[in-house]
This record gives C-alpha cells, structure tokens and sequence, in this order.
C-alpha cells in the first residue's frame, strides 16, 4: 500500500514538473484519450490537483504512454 | 559542388527550387557548381560527374531510403554495398529520407570524409517550406562558408530550435505551432556522420 | 502497469491533427502530399504513413520529459 502510494505521488510530481515548465500555448493541446474523451494538458492539471480517481488513472496513462 | 535537383513530383520540385539559393550562393564565392538539374539527376551523369571533379562537396536532392539514394524519378544514385565508393574524399548532405540511417554509415567506412543527412523520413509543409527547408539550406550553406561539417550540422539544428522556441509563445497562431512536432522531428533525425571537422577545400 | 491500446493513441493523434487547419498540405518523404483529412484516414486505416505521423507526434509528447525548451 505504502509502495503505491509512492509510485502514485512519483507521477504527480513527474507530471507536474513538465505541466509548469510547458508554455502556455502547449497546455492547450490533446495530449490523451480517457474513456474515449481526448483531454489537453490543462484538463488532466485540473483532475490531478483535486486528486479525482480519473486524475490518477490520467497519470497512469500518461506513465504508459512515457509522456511523464 | 555537385548538386542533384530532381524535380519529377511534389515533394522534389520543392528540393529544386529551394535549392537555388544554395547554388547563387557557391557561384558567388566561385566555386564551380556542377547542376544535375532533373533528368540529369542520373546514376550516369552522377558518377561521370564525380569521376571527372575533384568537387568535394557533393549535395544530393531527391528520395532515399536506409540503404539508398535517389534522382529523378526514383532511379538508384548510391545504393548500400554497391558505389559507395563514389563518395570516398568528399563530404556528402544527402536531403534524402533515411539514408543516413545505413548508407551514410557505410559511405563512411568507405572513404566519405563526413554524410550529413537523416536517420528517418524528412517530413515538411508545402506553405511553411522556408521553417523546414531554410535551416536544411544551411547545411549546405554553411560547408560552402568554409565551415565544418560539425559547424554545419549544428547551425541548421540551431535554426530549427530558434522556430521551435518562437511557435511555443503565447502570441503564435494555431497555424505555426501546428509545424512544431515536425520540426522537432526533422532536427532530431538530422545526423553528421564521420570527420565532424571535416570543411570544403577552399 | 496500465496498457494503453493502439485506439487510444491512433485517437489521441487523430484528436490532436482534428484542431489543425484543413488545407495544409503535409510532405512525406517519398510518400507524397497529404492533407488532414488523409492523414486521418491513414491513421483510422492502420497505414504505414499513418503510423509515421503517430510516432512523430507521440515522439514530440515524450520530449517535454527531456525539459528540452528551446528557450
């Protein structure tokens, strides 16, 4: 549980150190696909920064993806 | 300088006629320039060419793949295993897709002091030619300055990184940051094989 | 480890080329000129050019990793 924990937060910090060093512009681009959605950078910030379920599984995609 | 301008489809009429620029420039600080230009962009007339000049810049427009170099309409220049040899002496920009990937590599081995070309396909817009094929422009350039071809190959990434930086603010239109994957692409895939110090003899 | 489906990234791709003006023309090695709309239906199509354009794209994504800004 703890090691999950750890791999979760991993990936949060990782996305959020590339989102606030993106250029404004860039955040505005579809960077992933969830539950047949295509969502931009800044709409993957805002589910990850309240810490929803579907912020999680964003950032499990993203890692999967090797975009963070 | 011996320069390949097939200009049989799309994509090559675009190689020809940006090319120009590279050639104004050779003639301008006098050094010889031997224009395969269309059908002359032939097996034939390449290693006649060669054979018969000791021009040690040799820049080839058109198709390739990994293991070859093309002309017009598609005829085999330089192929893998076969003559690279041509090139032995000389440096080589090869604006041809892949190429450097397996021939350059073998062009190398084989005598080519330096290849400059590209790992994968060079991909460019039609109405944005000049952000893709201007820094592809200073490869050439560069070497005809007298550079290296470390020097060349560095100017034209740096080109593409000063695009790349100035379509990433806030203030650029859709239209431009649309180039930037492409860009980014083309610059990466870029490649300076063999002697990096490797400068024209002029 | 999450999989992510070939679908999913050919949409994702797709979503991204859907926001870019439609007349551009799009030179591909010796492939040829492609529009929007054929690079689309390249990639719905499992086309090799298709594919080339998926990993342009998801080779630019990953770059940000590499905090590689040209600034």
């Amino acid at each position: 549980m703890d090691y999950a924990i750890i791999l979760i937060m991993g990936r949060r910090e990782r996305f959020q150190k590339i989102y606030n060093n993106l250029p404004l512009n860039l955040r505005l681009e579809v960077v992933l696909v969830i539950d047949g959605e295509p969502v931009t950078w800044n709409v993957i910030w805002l589910e990850v920064e309240q810490r929803t379920k579907i912020g999680e599984r964003m950032l499990e995609k993203l890692e999967a993806l090797k975009i963070i | 300088m011996i320069i390949t301008r097939p200009n049989h489809d799309f994509a090559t009429k675009y190689l020809f006629r940006w090319s120009q620029t590279v050639i104004t420039l050779a003639k301008k600080r006098n050094i010889l320039v031997i224009d395969l230009k269309g059908k002359r962009a032939s097996r034939v007339e390449l290693t006649k060419s060669v054979r018969k000049n000791t021009a040690d810049f040799i820049f080839i427009n058109g198709h390739g793949n990994d293991d070859l170099v093309t002309g017009y309409n598609n005829q085999i220049l330089v192929q893998f295993n076969d003559n690279e040899k041509l090139f032995r002496g000389r440096i080589v920009y090869a604006r041809s897709c892949r190429s450097a990937a397996k021939l350059g590599k073998s062009c190398v081995k084989k005598g080519t002091r330096a290849y400059l070309g590209y790992t994968d396909d060079f991909i460019f817009y039609s109405d944005a030619a000049s952000k893709f094929l201007g820094p592809s422009n200073l490869i050439a350039k560069t070497l005809l300055i007298g550079e290296t071809a470390g020097q060349a190959d560095q100017k034209a990434k740096d080109a593409y990184a000063r695009t790349i930086q100035r379509f990433e603010n806030s203030s650029v239109s859709e239209k431009d940051r649309e180039l930037i994957p492409y860009l980014q692409w083309n610059m990466e895939k870029q490649v300076c094989l063999g002697n990096k110090n490797a400068r024209l003899k002029i | 480890m999450v999989k992510i489906s070939d679908e999913e990234i050919r949409k994702m791709v797709i979503a991204r080329l859907e926001i870019t003006p439609s007349k551009r023309k799009i030179i591909i090695g010796g492939a040829g000129a492609f529009t929007k709309k054929e690079l689309i239906e390249k990639i719905k199509q499992h086309d090799p050019i298709g594919q080339k354009i998926i990993e342009v794209h998801l080779n630019y994504l990953r770059s940000f990793k590499k905090q590689q800004f040209w600034g």
